[in-house]
C-alpha cells in the first residue's frame, strides 16, 4: 500500500526505480524528481496498492522540470510517456494536475479493450451508476458527495466497460474538483480528505479528493451498470429525477464515449448492451443532500 | 447488409458497419423502415419519415 511507503520513502522509489501504482486493473509505473509530488500522492492515493516489483507496468510516465532557459524565469514541468512528451508543459505548481491528466489520458488513448465513456461512475454492491456529463454539469461534484455517502468510486473521469461481459472496471483514482465545488464538498463532509489546491489551471482553481479506503479495496469487485443519469446542476432547480428516452440516451453516450468510433460493431455492441440492461435518467438538481436522496432511493 | 440495429421502446438505434455512423429514429421511421402499419401520423410527419430514411440509405418497405 502506498502510505506504509511514507513521503520519505515515496519520495526515494520516485526518484529512484519508481513507483508501481494499480489502479484497478492497470498499472503505472511513476518516477519524478520532483519533492512536492511525494506529499501530494501519499495522501490522494493512500489506500492504492503497489503493483508487483518485476518491471511490468501498463504505462511508464514521468513528471519532471522542463529544460530550457524559460526555467530560471518561471519554471515548468513535462509530462513524459514512454520517454516522449505528448503535451506542452505547464508551471511548476501545477505538476500534480499534469501527472493526473496524463493519466487519465495514457488510459483514454489506449486501452480500447474497454469501450471508455467520459463519465463517472460509482457502485452499491454489483449494481453500478454512471453519470456522464458535460462540463459542468456536476458530475464530479455529484460523485464526490455519493462516495462520501457510502457509494463506491469506480472511476471519476473514465469509465471502462468490458464489451464481452459489460462488467465496469474500477479504477478508484482520486476526485478532480473544480473552483466552487470545492468548499460545497469540504462543507458536504468532514470526511473529504483533499490533495493541495492548484489555482490558475487551464480549468481554473483545482484540488483532488482522495477515493475512499472501501473504493480502493473493492476495486476488484464485479460491478454491472444499472442505472445512466445525466445530471444538470441548475441554481436553485428542485430536485426532479425524470427517466431519459434510451434512444436520446445511446446518442448521448456514444457522444461521450471516447473509442465509441474506434471499435466500430464492438462498441456498438457494448453500449446498445449497456442501456438495455439499466434505466436512463435525467437528473436536475441545485442541493446536493436531495439529489443523493434521490439516487439512494432508486439503489434501493 | 450494412446496418445492425437495436431496439428500444421509444425507437431503434441504426448503425452503419461501413461509416461507423450511428443514427436515432423514432417509432415512425422504424415502422416504415420494417414495413409495418406506421403509428398516428400526418402525410407531412410520413413525408419527412420516408426522406430520412432515404437520407440515410435505409429501405423504406411498403405497409404491410
Amino acid at each position: 500500500m502506498i502510505a506504509k511507503l511514507g513521503i520519505a520513502g515515496l519520495r526515494e522509489r520516485l526518484r529512484g526505480p519508481g513507483v508501481n501504482l494499480q489502479c484497478g486493473p492497470l498499472t503505472f509505473s511513476l518516477r519524478s524528481t520532483l519533492p512536492s509530488l511525494a506529499p501530494a500522492l501519499a495522501t490522494l492515493y493512500a489506500h492504492h496498492p503497489l503493483g508487483c516489483d518485476n518491471g511490468f507496468a501498463d504505462f511508464h510516465v514521468a513528471i519532471e522540470r522542463a529544460r530550457g532557459p524559460r526555467g530560471w524565469v518561471a519554471p515548468q514541468v513535462d509530462f513524459r510517456f514512454d520517454g516522449e512528451r505528448p503535451f506542452k508543459p505547464l508551471p511548476l505548481p501545477q505538476a500534480l494536475a499534469m501527472l493526473e491528466w496524463g493519466l487519465n489520458w495514457c488510459v483514454a488513448a489506449h486501452c480500447h479493450q474497454y469501450l471508455i465513456i467520459h463519465a463517472a461512475s460509482l457502485a452499491r454492491g454489483e449494481h453500478a451508476l454512471i453519470l456522464p456529463g458535460a462540463p459542468g454539469a456536476g458530475k464530479s461534484t455529484l460523485a464526490a458527495a455519493l462516495m462520501l455517502s457510502g457509494w463506491r468510486l469506480l472511476s471519476d473521469e473514465l469509465t471502462l466497460i468490458d464489451p464481452a461481459t459489460g462488467n465496469l472496471s474500477a479504477l478508484a483514482r482520486p476526485i478532480n474538483l473544480k473552483n466552487a465545488s470545492i468548499e460545497v464538498i469540504r462543507d458536504f463532509s468532514r470526511a473529504a480528505i483533499f490533495g493541495p489546491q492548484m489555482p490558475d489551471t487551464l480549468k481554473g482553481r483545482i484540488t483532488h479528493l482522495q477515493p475512499t479506503a472501501t473504493s480502493v479495496e473493492r476495486a476488484a469487485t464485479r460491478a454491472k451498470s444499472a442505472w445512466i443519469i445525466f445530471p444538470r446542476y441548475l441554481k436553485g432547480a428542485a430536485t426532479e429525477l425524470t427517466p431519459a428516452p434510451k434512444t436520446q440516451s445511446f446518442i448521448d453516450l456514444a457522444e461521450q464515449a471516447f473509442n465509441y468510433t474506434t471499435l466500430g460493431e464492438t462498441g456498438f455492441d457494448a453500449l446498445a448492451a449497456l442501456i438495455k440492461h439499466s434505466t436512463t435518467w435525467q437528473l436536475r438538481y441545485s442541493r446536493l443532500p436531495e439529489a443523493i436522496a434521490a439516487l439512494d432511493r432508486l439503489a434501493c | 447488409m450494412n446496418w445492425r440495429r437495436c431496439d428500444f421502446e421509444d425507437g431503434s438505434i441504426f448503425f452503419n458497419t461501413r461509416s461507423g455512423d450511428t443514427h436515432a429514429l423514432d417509432p415512425l421511421c422504424v415502422a416504415l423502415c420494417d414495413g409495418a402499419a406506421p403509428p398516428a401520423s400526418t402525410d407531412a410527419q410520413i413525408r419527412a419519415a420516408r426522406e430520412q430514411l432515404q437520407q440515410l440509405g435505409l429501405p423504406t418497405a411498403q405497409p404491410r
